[in-house]
């Protein structure tokens, strides 16, 4: 069943779905031809592929997961010049937590990872730092007390 | 065949690997890998339900295999490459949140991953065509959280581990808890994880829980009890003086992937059925004793003759008075698929509970055989025997062949 909710996207993850859903799409064209995809000779090979190659109905729900989050896509924007002071979706900000310095992008639900340093608005990190600007200190206390210091707020120029 | 043993062979050291953000904080006889993909199975199945919209059978694959691969990468933590050597100095390391650069994080995730995925490589690469493609899938899905399932599973699997630290902390005071709530409040954002989380806080912290949260409080409490199944040692191993054996999780973990892996070569057979009987088969353990064949020679000794119909029906009504304890106050749709799944196991009233019934007698005595690979004087007759009275569907006696040829049976 498709999630029905929108999925906020970075241009760069917008980007990255587009060009999925697309090779996806050449993959399945070229399989039910029983010919070898040009897809599978690029040097970037994304790893996926070769799994897609070999079972058909993973790819289909693949490219079915894939256009319902085309569908339902609202593209994160950089805010205006004078705005990109204050924390919105798609910040890049670096912050100070407990003397240790930490950089994370403010990102959708569907493209956070934070181990690659990708937080996402929907958790509560993300929730409190929206909206807050340069030099402000972001206190979350529940249950253990932590203070995010912003010390600078920067986002991709188009 | 023989690769399908060895595959098992492998997937059962997990049994005996201990999850290492436990050992790093110091921890006393920590959780093994096993244990841990036991309650994250059963936390997927549960959540999964009542998130809606998702694909059970899906979720229940998904974790059953997502950390297969540490039997040879082992279990990476976020402290991996900064632990001291100084037990001083590790434990102020455990009350902080490691942070890296930018640059840093990308490399670690991108090692970590890339480890993972030789490693499972590794594991599958002698099995069957569909399932190393199955697993290969799954593990896919979940890593690079390309579906639903994937992205639910990757938050899920990290809430069991949140749940395992407060239930340690609760005994030991320990770990930390400083850096879990930072990790947690960063990663989380799924709706009904974060309610869970706010429970979890609720709960641990003696905080008045509010009318709208008793649902996700019922769930919690109940993974809680089944999370006991991680301590209980089997006590058919007791009996025979096994040291160190497996608990009653670490055994519903290779049943379930066992049960799964045969299920697969028999067409009529529903594997999410099949996969849901062998979670549940013992979770009567919480509270009931674990019963073992042995249990009407030792009441005999004492003058106590029963017959073994008798003693059937005599463990079957402690289980159930157990398993009521254990469901009590759950939803009734779930109360009702457990109890459904569990007296199926208990009776074989469907094929599927025939057949997974039978897949737990070879678990056993693949167990028992790596037991007595290891102390000769183990008795392992008794388990042949019994294992050749029971077992009659045609792969799971061929399977038994695969395994007298393995440990050279006179």
């Amino acid at each position: 069943m498709p999630e029905e909710k929108k999925f906020y996207l970075t241009k760069e993850g917008l980007e990255g779905i587009k060009k999925e859903c697309k090779d996806l799409k050449a993959l399945k064209l070229a399989k039910t031809k029983g010919e070898s995809p040009k897809v599978l000779h690029s040097e970037d090979l994304n790893p996926e592929y070769l799994a897609f190659r070999e079972d058909l109905n993973f790819l289909e729900v693949r490219i079915f997961e894939l256009e319902n989050i085309l569908k339902n896509t609202e593209l994160i924007k950089s805010p205006k010049k004078e705005k990109q002071n204050t924390i919105n979706l798609g910040a890049t900000i670096l912050v100070e937590i407990g003397g240790q310095n930490d950089e994370f992008t403010l990102v959708g639900s569907l493209e956070a990872n934070p181990s690659m340093g990708k937080i996402s608005n929907e958790s509560p990190v993300g929730k409190a730092l929206l909206g807050h600007k340069t030099g402000d200190e972001v206190l979350i206390s529940s249950p253990i007390k932590t203070t995010y210091k912003i010390k600078k707020i920067k986002y991709r120029t188009a | 065949m023989k690769d399908l043993l060895n595959f098992f062979i492998e997937v059962g050291k997990l049994k005996r690997m201990p999850r290492e953000g436990w050992v790093i904080n110091q921890i006393k006889k920590p959780e093994s890998i096993a244990e841990h993909i036991f309650r994250t199975t059963i936390m997927v199945w549960i959540l999964g339900k009542k998130k809606g919209n998702l694909n059970v059978e899906k979720l229940l694959k998904i974790a059953l295999i997502h950390d297969l691969c540490e039997v040879y990468a082992g279990d990476t933590t976020p402290y991996n490459g900064i632990i001291p050597r100084d037990k001083k100095k590790l434990r102020e390391l455990m009350k902080t949140w490691p942070r890296f650069s930018a640059a840093d994080k990308k490399k670690r995730a991108f090692e970590k991953q890339k480890k993972e995925e030789i490693a499972l490589k590794r594991l599958i690469s002698k099995l069957p065509a569909d399932l190393k493609t199955e697993i290969g899938n799954y593990w896919l899905t979940y890593e690079n959280s390309l579906t639903p399932e994937g992205r639910f599973f990757n938050q899920a699997d990290r809430m069991e581990n949140f749940l395992q630290a407060y239930e340690y902390w609760k005994k030991y005071k320990n770990p930390p808890l400083g850096p879990w709530w930072m990790w947690a409040r960063e990663f989380f954002d799924d709706p009904l994880l974060l309610e869970f989380m706010d429970v979890l806080e609720k709960k641990f912290h003696q905080q008045k829980i509010p009318k709208k949260l008793k649902s996700s409080l019922v769930l919690l409490n109940f993974l809680s009890e089944v999370g006991k199944l991680k301590m209980i040692l089997r006590r058919g191993w007791i009996l025979r003086g096994v040291k160190k054996p497996e608990s009653i999780a670490a055994h519903t973990f290779r049943l379930t992937i066992m049960a799964w892996v045969f299920g697969k070569k028999m067409p009529d057979l529903n594997i999410e059925r099949i996969l849901k009987l062998a979670l549940v088969h013992d979770l009567t353990k919480v509270y009931a004793v674990d019963a073992t064949p042995y249990d009407k020679i030792i009441f005999r000794k004492s003058g106590f003759k029963k017959i073994k119909k008798e003693i059937f029906y005599r463990n079957y009504k402690e289980e159930y008075v157990a398993f009521k304890k254990l469901d009590a106050g759950l939803p009734p749709y779930l109360k009702k698929e457990l109890i459904v799944y569990w007296n199926d196991f208990q009776k074989g009233l469907t094929k599927e509970g025939r057949f997974v019934r039978q897949v737990s007698r070879i678990e056993n005595l693949l167990q028992a055989l790596e037991y007595w690979k290891d102390n000769k004087k183990f008795p392992i007759e008794s388990w042949w025997n019994e294992s050749k009275q029971f077992i009659y569907e045609p792969i799971l006696s061929k399977f038994l062949k695969i395994l007298e040829k393995k440990f050279r049976r006179k």
